[in-house]
């Protein structure tokens, strides 16, 4: 065991550290996108929040091993030459963008027009107006939904071991084939995604828990 | 927009695809429903190891990515108990289904924390029995409160379901790589899946929809 631990542990750190620097990096990137997404939808523009909408739906309804391989395939076509492990990332972040906008799109549909107008009324500016009384709504409802988003993230980011990204999942099938120690890899693996994903999943708790007294509509 | 026609016109060699991954995700649903009805059962049942077993259960289940599952119940529990080759397809249904049940008793749980008390009360009062307290009383109640959500994760069933291409399983996503294999095309299929993918997503997403919005009419919100 000792053995094991020295030869490939770090192999396997290895392949954590950058299972955590791809979803974190892509949740950053798409959380972006999924703000500037979420205000197409609201915009009130038909055309925007059309564009929007489809984007959104697309990303949605479609599995995300279909949409690593359709981007590993398109920049094969494309000819562009970006490392796996960044193509995955950016994978993450297009997934990212869609359900951050509909949790944003959420929240800002959840806070009633009539506060809006009335900040209009008081001749509060858009910038102070989002800042004073938009912004501090939206975080209680946001928050926990988007670290929850986080951790399914962590969970589907294995998908891209199908596709040749050097990210946790993957660094357990190079030991495997060095070692033959399919179930012990496998299950240190588990425990590995699982320490990751419960604890990101009890921040989103406590995030609700501790901000439910922040939430209006409560 | 002629690319676009091709890519369609690869859709009948990936039907046999689509056939596999509906075949799987259908028996995995009704397999995952009877085993939510298990859990949910057990974690009301009050006996002590039952109920924490239960919840580690549907912990481990939510914390544990389907790819892992799946890897493990194919590669590393055969490797483990020296079961040479198992069946992919039966591995995928049970893993989907394993996955699935965790996630549909939360579903379920949730429908029956909304009933009030006062029901089952007013049941054993009139003579009726447990069984006939779930039967007439409580799951004509459940059932339209659970169904669009139990609709929602057959949705996310099937957005899991390309794991078991991972494990050799013909299902869609897999189809679609032999068909790029065969015609050289490396976009053409993979955008036809995509967009079959779509579709049996969608819809199910719209029926969900459709049923919130059907059965909540009439009632207070």
């Amino acid at each position: 065991m000792t053995d094991f631990v020295t030869t490939y542990g770090g192999t396997l750190l290895q392949g954590f550290l950058w299972t955590i620097i791809l979803v974190s990096v892509g949740f950053a990137i798409g959380s972006v996108f999924g703000a500037i997404l979420a205000m197409m939808l609201v915009s009130g523009r038909r055309g925007l929040a059309w564009l929007a909408r489809s984007y959104v739906e697309l990303i949605r309804n479609t599995p995300f091993l279909i949409q690593a391989m359709l981007l590993f395939a398109l920049m094969g076509i494309l000819r562009i030459r970006l490392e796996p492990v960044l193509v995955g990332l950016v994978a993450v972040a297009i997934y990212t963008a869609a359900y951050m906008a509909e949790i944003i799109r959420g929240g800002l549909n959840s806070i009633p027009d009539g506060q809006r107008e009335g900040a209009r009324a008081l001749a509060i500016g858009p910038v102070l107006q989002f800042r004073l009384i938009i912004f501090p709504q939206l975080l209680p409802f946001v928050l926990p939904a988007s670290v929850n988003l986080l951790a399914t993230l962590c969970k589907e980011s294995a998908f891209l071991a199908g596709v040749s990204v050097a990210e946790l999942t993957f660094s357990g099938q190079v030991v495997i084939t060095q070692t033959f120690l399919i179930f012990e890899v496998w299950a240190i693996i588990g425990v590995l995604y699982l320490v990751l994903v419960l604890s990101i999943m009890a921040l989103a708790e406590f995030l609700e828990r501790r901000m439910m007294w922040l939430n209006p509509a409560r | 927009m002629k690319y676009v026609l091709g890519a369609i016109e690869t859709v009948p060699l990936l039907l046999d695809g689509l056939v596999t991954t509906l075949l799987i995700c259908g028996l995995a649903a009704i397999l995952a429903l009877v085993g939510a009805v298990a859990i949910v059962a057990a974690k009301r049942s009050g006996m002590r190891w039952l109920v924490v077993s239960a919840t580690i259960y549907v912990t481990l289940m939510r914390g544990l990515p389907i790819v892992i599952l799946v890897f493990l119940l194919y590669f590393g529990v055969p490797a483990l108990l020296d079961l040479g080759r198992v069946s992919a397809l039966w591995v995928g249904v049970i893993a989907l289904a394993l996955n699935g049940a965790a996630f549909q008793s939360e579903v379920l749980r949730g429908a029956i924390a909304r009933l009030s008390r006062g029901q089952s009360e007013g049941a054993y009062a009139l003579g009726l029995s447990r069984f006939q307290l779930w039967r007439l009383v409580l799951t004509p109640q459940i059932l339209p409160i659970a169904l669009p959500a139990l609709a929602g994760e057959i949705g996310f069933l099937i957005k899991a379901s390309p794991v078991l291409s991972l494990i050799t399983v013909v299902d869609l996503t897999r189809r679609a790589q032999q068909v790029t294999m065969q015609t050289f095309d490396p976009l053409g299929p993979l955008l036809a899946a995509c967009v079959l993918y779509f579709f049996l997503i969608g819809s199910i997403s719209w029926v969900s929809r459709y049923l919130e919005a059907r059965l909540t009419v009439g009632k207070a919100r």
